[in-house]
Parts: structure tokens; C-alpha cells; sequence
């Protein structure tokens, strides 16, 4: 894929050519979202919201990392969500579909076949235990943490993504890092063998 | 003893994580590394949290996420003649609706002022051109405040409506008031009161009721309304609207369906 010409013709207002770019990035898109919002149906709308806004938006990329550029748009669309979670707080409906057991829209249905129960189960530890953590968090450290450490950016394209200064980063890294590290400390009897064993043998 | 790190040694443990430390602050670092075995146990477990987050498990997405042309608020491109034919049959409606009210409105605010002067002159004297009572030859065969031009105010000895009609019916005709108004107007709009008078007693005939039935049918004739705008005007602007819109809306679709095509 070449990603440039691919931008500029999306910038041009090629529709198929920005679809994509979004075949390519949306399950990024998706997981931060995810991460950030903490809820499958929520990730869902600010995903969507970002890729509509992004391109309508797409003439302002002016170079650079798209990745970040994107990555960005993401991080607004949730902050808009939370913004509006504040406003109209609501009870979502899958904590009643859960204990349904005829129920099969639900992501546990979605699921890779590929991997085997044990492993499904693991993956499903290992995210809780993740999940809880980063929810924990402040805001703008949860976000700082996950562009870093979850999605793979570097500083400059953390800080290009939040729109704050490079030593910003690197204060709220440090600072979400050690509360993480308090955190899955509570976890680490229950994170997968795997996890549990590495650490017991630094330890 | 080791003592619990400062913030600044934190963050340069994260940093040092990371590789964005210059060598000269890294090779300080792991010289305090090796002389406090707390400040390593934090290293550790700082990477051991980072490597856990690398590792966190990537969720499908439910759906594509791919943009609909209707999503991305993509229209096809507008060709140029659109607007104008749209234009066109906006200006044709608005003449058409304009037209339509001048002829409804003109004739109704005219008639009643104007056609009623001369129903008052010739119904209220009974005056008969060429007979015995022809105001026009004797102008003192006029009541006071009825006539030609002038005279002493009408309130004084103006009859009621029903002596007037009784007047107009024995002296010349049973002629309704709408109907003298109307016709003799349409007709004739400088008529003097003179030609008012020339209603012949077989029209009379033809509405014997009149005088108790002011709202009886006139002859066709008589009642047709004056058109200030002809209605072939009217028909060109309602087949101008249909038309441009027809050809607006032609345009539109055929640009739609050739860009529907072409993505």
C-alpha cells in the first residue's frame, strides 16, 4: 500500500481511497479507543466519529506521521465521548444482556476460533487486569500510556497526538508507568502463567 | 539502606526504558543501578508493567469502519445549468403566483366603488332616457344629493334599499345592482349614467325576482370577471415553471446516476 498517494488522493476527496487507509488503521483506531473509553459500544462511536471527522478533516494532515495524525483525531472523539458521558450519564444494557444465556450478540461470540479456551481465558485475564489498571488512571496519563506503550508511538508522536509539549510526555509517562506498575502489583498472582513466572524469577 | 526514589529518578528510569537518555545521563544511571539494588527493583518492575501493556490483547473490530459516500457527506458535483434552470422555474412560479393575484384582486377592489355610481344615479331617481324622465335633459328630476356632479348631501333624503328597488323595479328595470355595476363596467368603464339606462325591459324579463332575490344568477354574459393579466400569459408561466423544473430535475439525475456509476 502506498500510504502517500493514498493520502493525497483522500485529500482530493477520493472516498475509496481513504477507505483504505481505514481498512488499514481501524483496528488501532478501534483498541485505543477502546482502551481510552473502556467500553466496546462507546470505542464503536468515537471510532467512527473520528474517521468521519478525519475525513472531512483530511486537507489539515500536512505530513508527518499519519498514524499520529489519526491517532489524534481518535483522542478528541474520546474526549468528546467522556465529555458527554459526564453530561448524560447512562446504564448500558449489556450488563443485563450478559446474564442472558441466549444471548449471542456479544463480543465473546465475535471471538477469534483460532485460540484455544485456555488461552481465550488468559487473553481474557491479562485484559481485566489491564483494563481495570487503566481505568484507574488519571485521564491524561491513561491516554499518554496507552499511545506509548500499547499502540508503539514515540514521544514526538505521542506528543503530536495529545497536542502537548514533549516534556509533558515524558512527566505523565513516568508518572502513569509507576502507578501501573502499583497497580498490577495487586494482579500478579492472578495475570497468566506466562506474566506471573517472569516476574517471580526477576523478583 | 536504600532510600525510595525520587520522581526525577523515576522518570529517568522511564526514559532510560525507553532510550532517551543521552549516554552520558544513561552511563550514571546504571552506575546507580548497580549501587542500589532498590532503584533496580523499580527498573524491573517498570518493565515488567511496560512488556504486560505491549502484550495487551488486540480486539477485533466489530465492523468496518469504512465510510458510505452518504457517512462522509460526499454529493455529486452540481452541474452548471442546474441552478440555472432552477432559478428559471423559481422566477416563473413567483410571476405565475403574482399574476394569479393581480386578476383575483384587481376587478374585486375596482367594481364596487366605480360600477356602483351609476346603479345609484339611475336606480334611486327611476330617471328613463328619452321618456318623460330623463335626468339627463332634467337634471331637477334628481333628489338632492343625486346627480350629474355635486349636489346637497345624499343622507338628507336617501331612501332605504328596499325603496330603491322598489323604484328601479316600476320605473325601468328590476336589474339587480351587481348585475348594472358589473356589466355596464366591464364593458364600458368611461360609461356615462346616460348608457347605464339603456338595460331594456326584456333583460328584466329574465330576472323577475330581483328585486327580492338580489342574489339570482346574471346571464353569462354579464358576469364574466375583466382579466388584467390574459390567461394565455398565465399559461405560458405555469408551462415555464413545469418546464424548467422538469429540465432541473432531468439534470440533477442524470449527473447522480453517471457519478453513482463512475464510483
Amino acid at each position: 500500500m502506498d500510504e502517500l498517494s493514498l493520502i493525497r488522493d483522500a485529500q482530493q476527496g477520493d472516498l475509496e481511497a481513504f477507505n483504505r487507509l481505514v481498512i488499514f488503521y481501524q483496528e488501532m483506531l478501534f483498541n485505543t479507543a477502546l482502551r481510552i473509553l473502556g467500553d466496546e459500544d462507546l470505542a464503536e462511536d468515537a471510532t467512527q466519529e473520528a474517521i468521519i471527522s478525519a475525513f472531512r478533516n483530511m486537507t489539515g494532515f500536512r505530513g508527518g506521521s499519519f498514524k499520529a495524525w489519526l491517532l489524534r483525531t481518535v483522542t478528541n472523539s474520546c474526549y468528546d465521548e467522556l465529555r458527554r458521558q459526564k453530561r448524560h450519564p447512562t446504564i448500558p444494557l449489556e450488563l443485563q444482556a450478559k446474564n442472558n444465556e441466549d444471548e449471542i450478540e456479544s463480543p465473546y461470540w465475535m471471538a477469534d476460533p483460532e485460540t484455544s479456551p485456555e488461552e481465550k481465558a488468559e487473553a481474557g485475564e491479562l485484559e481485566h487486569a489491564i483494563q481495570h489498571c487503566l481505568d484507574g488512571l488519571p485521564m491524561e496519563y491513561r491516554m499518554v500510556v496507552i499511545l506509548a506503550d500499547i499502540q508503539g508511538l514515540d514521544y514526538g508522536e505521542v506528543a503530536f497526538s495529545i497536542k502537548k509539549p514533549l516534556g509533558t510526555v515524558k512527566s505523565r509517562l513516568a508518572r502513569a508507568r509507576l502507578r501501573l506498575r502499583e497497580c498490577l502489583q495487586d494482579f500478579w498472582e492472578l495475570l497468566p502463567a506466562a506474566f506471573r513466572l517472569q516476574s517471580e524469577e526477576i523478583s | 539502606m536504600s532510600r525510595q526514589p525520587s520522581f526525577q529518578e523515576i522518570k529517568k528510569l522511564s526514559l532510560y526504558l525507553d532510550g532517551q537518555l543521552s549516554s552520558k545521563q544513561e552511563t550514571r544511571l546504571e552506575e546507580a543501578l548497580r549501587s542500589d539494588p532498590r532503584l533496580l527493583g523499580y527498573l524491573t518492575e517498570l518493565s515488567e508493567s511496560r512488556r504486560i501493556l505491549r502484550q495487551t490483547p488486540v480486539r477485533r473490530v466489530p465492523h468496518n469502519f469504512t465510510l458510505s459516500p452518504n457517512m462522509a457527506g460526499v454529493k455529486p458535483p452540481v452541474p452548471l445549468a442546474l441552478p440555472v434552470f432552477r432559478f428559471a422555474s423559481v422566477i416563473a412560479a413567483v410571476l405565475l403566483f403574482f399574476s394569479f393575484m393581480v386578476n383575483l384582486v384587481g376587478p374585486l377592489q375596482a367594481s364596487p366603488n366605480v360600477a356602483m355610481a351609476p346603479r345609484s344615479a339611475a336606480v334611486e331617481t327611476g330617471c328613463q332616457p328619452g321618456g318623460a324622465n330623463d335626468c339627463a335633459a332634467n337634471p331637477s328630476l334628481l333628489p338632492p344629493g343625486v346627480g350629474y356632479g355635486g349636489g346637497q348631501p345624499e343622507a338628507t333624503t336617501a331612501p332605504t334599499d328596499q325603496g330603491v328597488m322598489a323604484i328601479a323595479g316600476a320605473a325601468t328595470a328590476t336589474e339587480t345592482p351587481a348585475m348594472l355595476g358589473v356589466s355596464s363596467f366591464a364593458e364600458s368603464p368611461s360609461m356615462t349614467p346616460t348608457e347605464t339606462l339603456t338595460v331594456t325591459p326584456t333583460e328584466t324579463a329574465t330576472v323577475p325576482t330581483a328585486t327580492s332575490e338580489p342574489t339570482s344568477e346574471p346571464p353569462a354574459t354579464k358576469t364574466s370577471q375583466p382579466q388584467v393579466i390574459p390567461t394565455t400569459v398565465l399559461v405560458s408561466l405555469a408551462g415555464l415553471f413545469v418546464l424548467f423544473g422538469v429540465i432541473a430535475m432531468g439534470i440533477w439525475l442524470v449527473s447522480v446516476l453517471r457519478w453513482r456509476k463512475q464510483k
